[in-house]
C-alpha cells in the first residue's frame, strides 16, 4: 500500500502542481499558444497508442477483432454512447467469440 | 456549498466506476470522462479538456492523471484528491486480488478467452478516445497536421513522445496556430 501511494503521490502532486499553475496563467497569450499546440500533438500520441494497440490485432485475427473495434469505435467514439452499455454488451460477446474459437 | 458536495460526489462516483471498467488503461475511457466533464455535469468545455488531457500527458506518471485534472477542474485541490483516489482506489484493490485470479488460472482457457475477447473492444475504445481527442483539440488544418505528424513520429519512430509534445509547444509558442 505505502508502495502505491508513494508510485501515485509524487505523479499526482506534480499534475496538480501543473493543474494550478495552469489555473492561474492558463489566461496568458503565450500559455494559451503553447497549450493548443501541445494539446494536438497529446492528440497524436492517443492516436498512435491506438494503431499499435491495433496493428497485433488484426494481423493475427481480423475477422474475429475487426468488427468489434469498429463497434466499440462507432458507438462509443462517434454517437458518444455511455461506456458501461456499450461494454456491457459489447464485451460478453466477443469473449463468447473467441471461447467458442478455442473449444 | 451543496452544489459543491454534489460535485465531490459526482466525481467521486463517475471515477468509482470507471475505474472498474478501465481494464484497458486510462486511455480507454477518456471518451467518458469526457462526456461526463463536458456535455453531462458542464465542468469545462471541449477546448479545456483537450488542454487538461495534454498537461496530463506531459506530466511524468501513469495515464489516469487526466482525472486528477479533471477533478481539480470541477472542484479544486479536494476534487482532484477525491477523482485520483476514486480512480486508483476500487481498481487497485480489485487489480490486487485480480493479478493473483489471473496468474493462477494462467493455462484457463475461460482466462484466454476474457482477455482475447476483451481485447479488441479496448482497442476501439482507445480510437475512440483519439477522435474525441482529435476533436478537440484540431480546430484548424495546421492543428491537424501536428497531430498527424505526432501521431507518425510515435507510431513509426521510437522517440521519446515527450519530443512531440516539446515540439509542438514551441511551434505554438510562435503563434503560427492562433489562440483559442
Amino acid at each position: 500500500m505505502a508502495a502505491i501511494a508513494g508510485l501515485v503521490g509524487a505523479p499526482v502532486v506534480i499534475v496538480i502542481t501543473l493543474g494550478v499553475l495552469y489555473g492561474r496563467f492558463g489566461g496568458l497569450e503565450l500559455v494559451q499558444r503553447a497549450i493548443i499546440g501541445l494539446a494536438a500533438a497529446a492528440a497524436g500520441l492517443v492516436v498512435a497508442t491506438a494503431a499499435r494497440m491495433a496493428e497485433p490485432l488484426l494481423k493475427r485475427r481480423a475477422l474475429t477483432a475487426a468488427p468489434f473495434i469498429l463497434v466499440a469505435f462507432v458507438a462509443v467514439g462517434v454517437f458518444r454512447l455511455p461506456l458501461p452499455y456499450v461494454l456491457l454488451v459489447l464485451a460478453p460477446l466477443s469473449i463468447a467469440i473467441m471461447w467458442k474459437r478455442a473449444s | 456549498m451543496s452544489v459543491y458536495w454534489a460535485t465531490l460526489r459526482a466525481l467521486a462516483v463517475q471515477f468509482g466506476v470507471l475505474s472498474l471498467l478501465a481494464f484497458g488503461g486510462a486511455n480507454a475511457v477518456i471518451p467518458e470522462i469526457h462526456r461526463q466533464s463536458v456535455a453531462v455535469h458542464h465542468w469545462m468545455t471541449d477546448k479545456d479538456f483537450a488542454a487538461l488531457f495534454a498537461i496530463a500527458q506531459s506530466a511524468p506518471g501513469p495515464n489516469f492523471l487526466i482525472s486528477t485534472l479533471v477533478g481539480w477542474k470541477a472542484a479544486g485541490i479536494p476534487g482532484a484528491l477525491i477523482a485520483t483516489a476514486a480512480m486508483c482506489a476500487p481498481s487497485c484493490l480489485l487489480t490486487f486480488w485480480a493479478v493473483k485470479a489471473w496468474d493462477r488460472y494462467r493455462e484457463h482457457p475461460w482466462r484466454t478467452a476474457i482477455g482475447a475477447g476483451i481485447a479488441p473492444v479496448t482497442v476501439g475504445l482507445v480510437f475512440s478516445s483519439a477522435y474525441v481527442l482529435v476533436r478537440a483539440a484540431d480546430s484548424s488544418w495546421r492543428l491537424a497536421l501536428v497531430t498527424t505528424a505526432s501521431a507518425a513520429v510515435v507510431y513509426f519512430t521510437k522517440l521519446n513522445p515527450l519530443w512531440c509534445l516539446a515540439a509542438a509547444a514551441a511551434l505554438g509558442l510562435t503563434g503560427i496556430f492562433g489562440t483559442p
